[in-house]
């Protein structure tokens, strides 16, 4: 059986396709339309995945949307007039929206697909994220906990995830916290609070969070209030998302922590002003991972369960996460890699094949589940555009050049392999450069990036000599790892090598890469470590700031143009900035 | 084939002081272009991904990577003149690929390359002239250098898109190529018609439902306010979907 998953009309739309209970293929829209977080219905991601599976359409069984949308629109109506009539623009708005669009979302699926109404189906939000977390891991039974802004009602969830002697598997939801209690809203409020745009800034909160002390909890405990089990509980008077579009908090927010940051303004460190933000951040972000801790407690306490899986906005909370796996109680802890709404669609597609009866895959899912571009393709591609570059032949010729060029402080882009699925590039879309040279960061920075300075790089490590530079305490985060999902501290030895990928609170969020699913990665870590003895580098994606991570060779040669990356590598093929 | 400032319609040079009349008008406008050349990048990168002739391949390739210069350059150059302005403006995030390629077909998207790209050079030819002018020179000439810099690319991107139309029409397909040019000018009046509804469209809708929301709501919102459940922590519940009527319901 086929089954087509789309998540869309929020943000970060996407499409997966799961072809007998095995995941084919899986692709965010924006990676193809490169247009960042694009919401709009994934139908060249459709067409991606189609694809690759080598099918069309009409050989899909099912498609199925990632959430039921008459019972959101249930929230957002029974919201606008609950803020009568100060909810009038998102009234307006809303309206607009649903009763142009989204209401008819089944026949609009139908037209635009190119299929009929009565092969779409609709899952359940949070049950979507449910299953993308639990189907893919290789775990029997489970707690699934999820947690983000809001789904249709639920803005949390405790799920329970089984396996019967015949195979299938049996995930339900056991219990719930509904809109307005939510952490993702309240992280996102601030995060719009501290100037950054919100389902973006996220990131740049927790990266903030590092250089501040949470000395705003008390006052934030007046704008959430957070029980023993994670029971959240919102004072609205401190938000306006209840009933704006545009404003996610309210002035009273601003007469509790001081003036919201002008986006404009950048945030400096040194003066009084930038610590008061980085504080605000630190208070959140704290608050953030209590609640995560005493909800995964609650999911252990209501379930029996020794295992955890998480999804949902809020789980690629990486320091959040690592938390969770030390005090929670949990044996493993396991977090999808695309653990936002745009992991919803796979999950939805893995729930009706489960439901409909289809054997659950039970080999490991690879992180780059988006589309490949075989070696001649791209060499075919470079010679008719006439760019210059070298053609190696082996993996070792091409590793061990690439090794030595980043030993020697350059910085280049990695496109092997299909795109990663999940906002983590890990080796497939990447930006490399040596983490021991304390500088990289910033020269990163000045060339590609152009972040703010207060946001970490992540390292790369080779699994088996990770342990040398991080503090991984056994095998605690090594469901979280792999993606990039868990922040760790860094060893001595980690803080006195690594200074590019050291945070300032001695952390970093380690991925560890073992040959399954990056081969070529791998044999690059290993290259470089025969190098320079240490088997790490620094990986960032493969983007411009406010562009979202290339998805082809052309958009890899349209960064590296307008970047300043010394090199770029796709497949086989070394594009040298000199030469180019 | 080539425009010069005097063959630039009246109305663009007449217009020129008023639409960059202050740094913030000037930002803004300088970031609308950054998201036009974006945008237009995107579809040329995506026909050299697209195109099979390597000749036309090497050559959207190449205007790709210019549009692509341009945007970057653009938004610089507005960010320079009123960080402020652009501080909420991200022109890759509302930057849109159109697909032209795919969707108009190869003679169709080589004719509104030609005609798009006739008409950004004019304009970027009157405003190199604009910020040129003494007047506007003392904190502008950087603007007048940049526009002046496009234009040279925006002049090779026209020749090398007429060369192209040219070339079929010597090889019998005259009629072809003048048809596309009318279907492309077509569709440009059409969008640009959509283009100037759709405001007008946003606030008349906004209107009429913000009337509903005040005369005929009230009711409903005291009802709605009335039944509101707190949220109370967790709830035990038990939900599964484990049947193809639970798939189907949309609630």
């Amino acid at each position: 059986m086929r089954i087509l998953g789309i998540s869309a009309l929020f943000h970060d739309s996407a499409a997966a396709l799961v072809d007998g209970g095995r995941v084919v293929a899986a692709v965010q829209e924006e990676r193809l339309s490169r247009k960042k977080n694009d919401a709009r219905l994934p139908l060249e991601a459709a067409r991606e995945c189609l694809a690759q599976g080598g099918l069309e359409l009409a050989d899909v069984d099912w498609v199925v949307f990632y959430e039921k949308p008459i019972a959101k629109f249930d929230r957002i109506l029974q919201t606008s007039l609950g803020a009568w009539p100060r909810g009038i623009l998102r009234f307006t708005r809303a309206m607009r929206t649903w009763l142009g669009d989204r209401l008819w979302l089944e026949g609009r699926l139908a037209r635009e697909l190119g299929t009929s109404a009565d092969r779409i189906l609709f899952s359940d939000h949070h049950l979507s994220h449910a299953a993308s977390a639990f189907f893919p891991s290789p775990l029997e039974r489970a707690a699934v906990l999820t947690v983000d802004g809001v789904g249709e009602w639920t803005t949390s969830a405790i799920h329970h995830a089984t396996t019967g002697d015949d195979g299938r598997a049996r995930l339900a939801t056991v219990a719930r916290q509904r809109f307005p209690g939510s952490m993702g809203l309240l992280y996102s409020a601030i995060t719009a609070y501290l100037g950054f745009e919100v389902n973006v800034g996220e990131y740049m909160v927790m990266g903030l969070a590092a250089y501040g002390e949470p000395r705003f909890l008390p006052e934030l405990s007046r704008v959430a209030r957070l029980g023993p089990a994670g029971e959240l509980a919102l004072d609205m008077r401190y938000f306006a998302f209840h009933r704006s579009d545009a404003q996610s908090f309210s002035p009273r927010l601003e007469a509790l922590l001081g003036p919201a940051r002008d986006p404009a303004t950048p945030i400096d460190l040194d003066t009084a002003e930038g610590r008061r933000l980085a504080d605000v951040a630190a208070s959140v972000q704290r608050l953030c991972e209590d609640y995560l801790v005493a909800a995964a407690r609650e999911a252990r306490r209501v379930t029996g369960e020794a295992d955890l899986c998480l999804a949902g906005g809020v789980a690629l909370n990486c320091v959040a996460n690592a938390r969770v796996a030390r005090e929670a109680g949990f044996d493993r802890v396991v977090v999808h890699p695309a653990a936002g709404d745009a992991g919803g669609a796979l999950g939805a597609a893995l729930l009706v094949a489960n439901a409909l009866g289809e054997p659950r895959d039970r080999a490991t899912l690879s992180p780059q589940l988006g589309r490949a571009w075989a070696d001649e393709e791209v060499r075919g591609f470079l010679r008719d555009v006439r760019v210059r570059h070298t053609a190696f032949d082996d993996d070792d010729a091409l590793v061990t050049e690439v090794a030595r060029r980043l030993a020697r402080g350059e910085v280049g882009g990695w496109f092997q392999g299909g795109s990663e699925w999940g906002p983590r590039a890990l080796g497939g879309r990447s930006i490399l450069a040596d983490a021991r040279d304390p500088g990289m960061a910033d020269r990163v920075n000045a060339r590609v990036k152009y972040r703010e300075p207060f946001r970490p790089f992540a390292p790369a490590a080779l699994a088996d000599d990770a342990h040398r530079f991080f503090a991984l305490d056994g095998g605690r985060y090594e469901g979280l790892t792999p993606h990039m999902l868990a922040v760790v501290p860094l060893t001595d030895a980690g803080r006195a090598e690594l200074p590019a990928v050291c945070h300032a609170d001695g952390t970093a969020r380690v991925q560890t890469v073992d040959s399954r699913h990056h081969p070529r990665f791998r044999a690059l870590l290993e290259a470089f470590r025969a190098e320079t003895g240490v088997g790490v580098l620094l990986n960032t994606s493969l983007n411009l700031k406010g562009e979202p991570i290339c998805g082809s060779p052309v958009d890899a040669l349209a960064t590296f143009d307008r970047s300043d990356l010394d090199f770029l590598v796709v497949e086989r093929c070394l594009v040298d900035k000199r030469a180019a | 084939m080539i425009t010069t400032t005097s063959d630039a319609p009246l109305l663009l040079r007449l217009a020129a002081p008023l639409a960059w009349r202050s740094d913030r008008a000037i930002a803004q406008k300088l970031m609308g272009f950054a998201a036009t050349e974006q945008g237009s990048a995107l579809d040329m990168l995506r026909a050299a991904e697209r195109e099979a002739d390597p000749r036309l391949r090497r050559l959207f390739f190449k205007h790709g990577r210019d549009e692509a210069r341009h945007a970057m350059r653009f938004r610089e150059a507005a960010r320079r003149v009123d960080p402020r302005a652009v501080a909420r403006a991200s022109e890759a995030a509302r930057a849109e690929r159109q697909d032209l390629h795919e969707r108009l077909g190869l003679m169709r998207f080589v004719a509104f390359v030609w005609l798009s790209e006739r008409r950004a050079a004019k304009q970027f030819e009157v405003l190199a002239a604009h910020f040129a002018r003494p007047a506007a020179a003392g904190s502008r000439a950087e603007l007048a250098r940049l526009f002046a810099d496009i234009v040279k690319d925006e002049r090779f991107h026209v020749s090398y898109s007429r060369a192209i139309l040219d070339a079929w029409c010597a090889d019998g397909r005259e009629r072809e190529v003048r048809r596309a040019l009318r279907a492309v000018r077509v569709h440009g009046a059409w969008s640009a018609w959509r283009r100037a509804g759709r405001p007008f469209g946003t606030v008349l809708s906004g209107l009429v439902l913000g009337v509903v929301f005040v005369a005929a709501m009230p009711l409903f919102a005291l009802v709605a306010r009335l039944t509101r459940r707190p949220a109370a922590g967790w709830e035990p519940v038990r939900t599964e979907l484990a049947s193809l009527d639970d798939l189907r319901r949309q609630f």
